[in-house]
């Protein structure tokens, strides 16, 4: 019995320590982060096939160990200009749960991954309402690490029921343009 | 079986008769007291006391000395279930550990208590029955018998309420030498226990002797004992009736009194399974199995009634699940199982013939045993009364008496339609009423020997899977490392090639776990037909069609509901008697096919009957009632295929009674839903008069699928072969550009459109020139074009996996698969693929 109740706290613990955890990566010259509990993992940059009919931003579609992942790209996700690929260039498996229990995963990828940093709550303000490239559903808040600002994403939106809402509605735009 | 056999003889008599039977209730009063002689016996006086009892009032009844001949009756089959309930604790006794310290204590306690109740019963017997000591040993042993009933000493707790009663009863002189004998025997067992906590109860036969001597000289038999009086109505004053069964040992006697017909109609069977253990999940799923082979081999038996080794086969069935359920304390599962395996046993000696009666009570025994074993895993629990009737029928199928299953469904069956002539007796002999064999056949070759199989969690198969996967692109990393194919040693490359055979047949392999066959949910589909037409009086045949078809086993779980909807329709409504099938110039027995296959990447599951088919007036006069159609529409425009969808609506039913089979018009709606569940689809094909097809449409979400790879550009794509009428590679002689219809290819049939996948699937790369590639011949329904691809790379399984959490169905693409390499190829769903190009103007094609 104690053995557990210890094992339950250290996970308490752990989990508590990963909390303010975030992922930071770049695209273009904007730094970005993620919660690192919603990283799965990263992947160098892999073929991955094209689905017809989507939206630019969809890339297509990866086999993750046996599983197909859908994979997007998040600067043309964010409207930024598309970029060659690096040899830095790499995928973040991010996954997401849904208030209804179901688990979304999804490769974005992104110029380059940079490292994974603390940000205590109290160094995360609220997203300002302008001035920021991207929409702001998507921000979970600017992170201020040293002197830099990182641009804290909300993963659930990025990837979540939302958005998949929104690639299967630009599928069938696609489709009634097409008829 | 002096005791049980003559119980079980009033206890049938008492089913077969009532109270308007003299004839019946003359019998029933014999066996009552040919019962009561026998219980006397055998030291039961209680039972001996309830039978004498209610064979007197059962002359009475014939005597017309009742008021009420309908409760009275009705209180003489109540006491011949008590006794029955009461025989049968005294034969089965139930042992479950006690706690030790409770036992401990007990013992310790009866140290005291027994010498004092013998101190008590010797100064007793100078003062006779009056005065309070009597009283004091009548306490006392309750508190034993109680406490007993505690420890669960089901023996001990009969002995002391034996004791109990012939106190209670009284007499001229008190009883003093059974109360000893009884003191001494509860001290063989204090003794024994004490050693062993778990050790058997010692013989009763010497002390139930004693008591039942005791009974015999105590008391005088033409008067009824105290239990007479609270036989019928225990009052709840009594500190201690003689009904008070030494209960709660088995789940059966939540009410003592229960005799057949005063089991509350919705009483369920209850278990108690505090005590089962983890292995109860594996015989759950053994018995099933069992149960599965046992009814195959009774359908089987129904064709060939001489095949031996089938009867062995259903016997085998039931009696190693009574042995398991015995092992793992289920007592309602061993008396069901053990009443079957005791008839079949008979037929198996030819002590009882094969009847057609026998085959339906073996299946109705593996249905409820199918629900009693339900029960373990949560399932609803089967009525109390079903069960008991089940085991009396079993009973007397053993001497070779049908018994008909008493309530409606018994006036339906065509065993009620035989004997009209006698119908207030639902008795007949077998031999007479079955000399006719039912025209009920099934033409499914069936199997005597189901697969063997392991319980495995969907989890570790799908962990399993994937491995491999990840190991089938590992290998071929390795084999196509620039370093590796430099190395010339042939032992490395002999090496190397037998590696990639092994992973080869290790992903085949774990390919095909996933996938079951259609059979078992098929077979199940041909006992139901059986059942539905026995019921309904028909003669059906039933055609089975590619039970080898294999559907990923989530999907054939969930088909069942569907298909028993449909069959019992098209059993019940469609395929008509066989009278109005002979005037309609019909084969008398109706055909119904059940049919699986492939078709455009689905698997499509058809019932077909040559019944009446829908009835398109009787629908739209349906509708119009509901007011379901727009008044503004022409009837006569509605199409079909249109109208045949009405049925699927929640509470339409076009049958105009409803039977306890089907038309209550709940069916159809959750054919629909379960169906639309799975993304698939039902459609209707209908002549009337000529019988319809109801064809399931399921798709393949993980089915493994036969496909071709082809190449467009950089991209692969995998085609279902199923879809591939051919391929070829056209020659400019056979390529016509036609304005508005884009380009179109000279086949044998005649001029097919050209679609290109690059265009279809808007991509930057692939081949321009027609004569460079190759056309693939597609159809899928009605639909047939040429789709223009690259080239061929191969034909090869794949497994179909949906395409990550997108939720987007995209059209033309039904799912992807992981090839060998570890990318991921789209799976072409042909179907959406033609209709999409189809309705694609030709001008966006020709740019």
């Amino acid at each position: 019995m104690a053995m557990i109740d210890r094992n339950e706290t250290v996970s308490h613990e752990s989990r508590g320590a990963n909390e303010n955890k975030f992922l930071s990566f770049c695209l273009g010259t904007e730094h970005y982060g993620v919660e690192i509990l919603r990283v799965r993992e990263i992947i160098g940059l892999l073929a991955v096939t094209p689905l017809p009919q989507t939206p630019s931003y969809v890339k297509g579609v990866m086999n993750l160990r046996g599983r197909i992942i859908p994979v997007i790209d998040l600067r043309l996700r964010f409207a930024l200009p598309a970029a060659e690929a690096t040899k830095e260039t790499c995928i973040v498996v991010l996954e997401a749960t849904e208030q209804d229990g179901t688990q979304t995963v999804m490769g974005a990828i992104v110029d380059s991954v940079r490292e994974v940093q603390d940000i205590p709550k109290s160094a995360i303000e609220p997203s300002p309402e302008f001035g920021c490239e991207i929409p702001l559903r998507y921000i979970l808040g600017m992170g201020k690490v040293k002197d830099k600002v990182i641009v804290l994403l909300e993963i659930a939106e990025v990837i979540g029921m939302r958005e998949r809402a929104q690639i299967a509605g630009a599928i069938k735009e696609t489709e009634r343009r097409a008829a | 079986m002096g005791l049980k056999g003559s119980i079980q003889a009033a206890a049938k008599a008492a089913v077969l008769t009532d109270a308007a039977d003299l004839q019946g209730l003359v019998n029933l009063s014999e066996l009552l007291r040919q019962l009561a002689t026998d219980a006397a016996a055998e030291g039961r006086p209680e039972i001996a006391a309830r039978s004498t009892e209610a064979a007197e009032l059962s002359d009475r009844i014939v005597l017309r000395q009742v008021d009420n001949v309908e409760t009275a009756f009705l209180r003489v089959v109540e006491s011949i279930g008590a006794c029955e309930t009461s025989s049968a604790h005294a034969e089965s006794p139930q042992r479950e550990p006690a706690d030790p310290e409770l036992l401990g204590a007990w013992i310790a306690s009866c140290e005291s208590m027994l010498p004092e109740i013998e101190h008590l019963a010797v100064k007793a017997e100078s003062q006779g029955f009056v005065g309070e000591t009597a009283a004091e040993i009548r306490r006392r042993i309750h508190t034993l018998k109680g406490e007993c009933g505690v420890l669960s000493l089901s023996q001990a707790q009969l002995v002391c309420h034996e004791l109990e009663s012939l106190i209670d009863g009284g007499g001229t002189r008190f009883p003093v030498d059974a109360v000893l004998a009884v003191c001494d025997w509860m001290r063989s067992l204090t003794q024994r226990l004490a050693h062993d906590a778990l050790a058997d109860e010692p013989d009763t036969s010497v002390v139930r002797s004693v008591l039942s001597n005791t009974v015999l000289a105590t008391q005088d038999p033409t008067t009824s004992p105290a239990s007479g009086a609270t036989t019928n109505a225990p009052t709840p004053t009594a500190t201690s009736t003689p009904v008070e069964t030494p209960a709660n040992t088995s789940a059966e006697t939540a009410d003592p009194f229960a005799g057949i017909h005063s089991i509350p109609a919705d009483q369920r069977v209850a278990m108690n399974l505090e005590h089962t253990d983890e292995n109860v999940g594996d015989f759950a799923l053994e018995a099933r199995e069992h149960l599965a082979n046992a009814e195959n081999a009774v359908l089987s038996l129904e064709a060939n009634p001489n095949d031996d080794e089938l009867v062995n086969v259903v016997f085998r069935a039931f009696h190693t699940i009574k042995g398991v359920s015995g092992f793992l304390n289920l007592p309602r599962i061993v008396e069901v199982a053990h009443a079957a395996e005791f008839l079949l046993d008979k037929v198996r000696s030819h002590k009882v013939p094969l009847s057609p009666h026998v085959l339906e009570l073996v299946l109705a025994t593996s249905d409820l045993l199918g629900q009693l074993i339900g029960m373990l895993s949560g399932g609803d629990a089967p009525k109390e009364r079903e069960l008991r009737i089940l085991v009396r029928r079993l009973e007397a199928a053993c001497e070779g008496r049908a018994l008909a299953a008493p309530g409606a469904p018994a006036a339906r069956s065509p065993v009620k339609a035989a004997v009209t002539e006698q119908s207030e007796a639902p008795v007949v002999e077998t031999a007479a009423t079955f000399a006719e064999p039912k025209q009920v056949a099934t033409k499914t070759v069936v199997t005597a020997k189901a697969d063997q199989s392991v319980k495995v969690s969907t989890q570790r198969m799908d962990a399993l899977v994937n491995l491999v996967g990840e190991l089938v692109i590992a290998q071929l990393m390795v084999v196509q490392d620039p370093e590796v194919s430099t190395l010339n040693g042939q032992r490395v490359q002999r090496n190397l090639s037998h590696l990639g055979k092994i992973v080869r047949d290790l992903q085949e392999t774990s390919m095909s776990l996933r996938m079951v066959t259609l059979k078992s949910t098929f077979q199940k589909m041909a006992r139901l037909v059986r059942d539905v037409a026995v019921k309904a009086g028909k003669r059906i045949v039933l055609e089975v069609e590619g039970e080898d078809v294999e559907l990923d086993r989530n999907v054939v779980e969930e088909i069942g509901d569907p298909l028993v909807h449909m069959i019992r329709n098209a059993c019940d409504h469609g395929i008509e008697p066989s009278d109005e099938r002979r005037k309609a110039g019909k084969s008398e027995t109706g055909t119904l096919r059940l049919r699986a296959f492939h078709s455009g990447g689905s698997i499509v599951i058809e019932v077909e009957d040559d019944g009446r088919g829908l009835s398109r007036e009787r629908i739209l006069k349906k509708c119009v009632e509901k007011e379901l159609l727009d008044p503004t529409r022409d009837i006569k425009d509605i199409p079909d295929s249109e109208v045949f969808n009405f049925v699927f609506l929640p509470g339409f039913s076009t049958a105009e009674k409803v039977t306890d089979i089907s038309g209550r018009g709940v069916g159809m709606d959750v054919v629909r839903r379960n169906i639309e569940a799975l993304r698939g689809s039902v459609e209707i094909h209908s002549t009337q008069g000529k019988g319809s097809v109801f064809s399931m449409r399921l798709p393949l979400t993980m089915a493994i699928i036969d496909g071709m790879v082809v190449r467009v550009g950089q991209q692969r794509y995998i085609v279902p072969t199923l879809n591939i009428e051919r391929s070829f590679r056209p020659t400019a002689e056979q390529l016509t550009m036609v304005l508005g219809k884009g380009e179109l290819v000279r086949v044998r049939s005649g001029l097919l459109p050209i679609h290109r996948l690059q265009r279809l699937f808007n991509l930057s790369e692939g081949c321009d020139e027609l004569a460079d590639g190759l056309l693939l011949i597609l159809e899928n329904g009605k639909r047939r074009a040429c789709v223009f691809v690259d080239e061929i790379l191969g034909q090869q399984q794949v497994v179909i996996k949906n395409l990550g959490d997108t939720q987007a169905q995209i059209r033309g693409v039904s799912g992807g698969a992981i090839l060998g390499d570890g990318l991921v190829a789209l799976i072409v769903d042909v179907g959406g693929l033609l209709e999409t190009a189809a309705s694609t103007p030709a001008s966006t094609q020709l740019t």
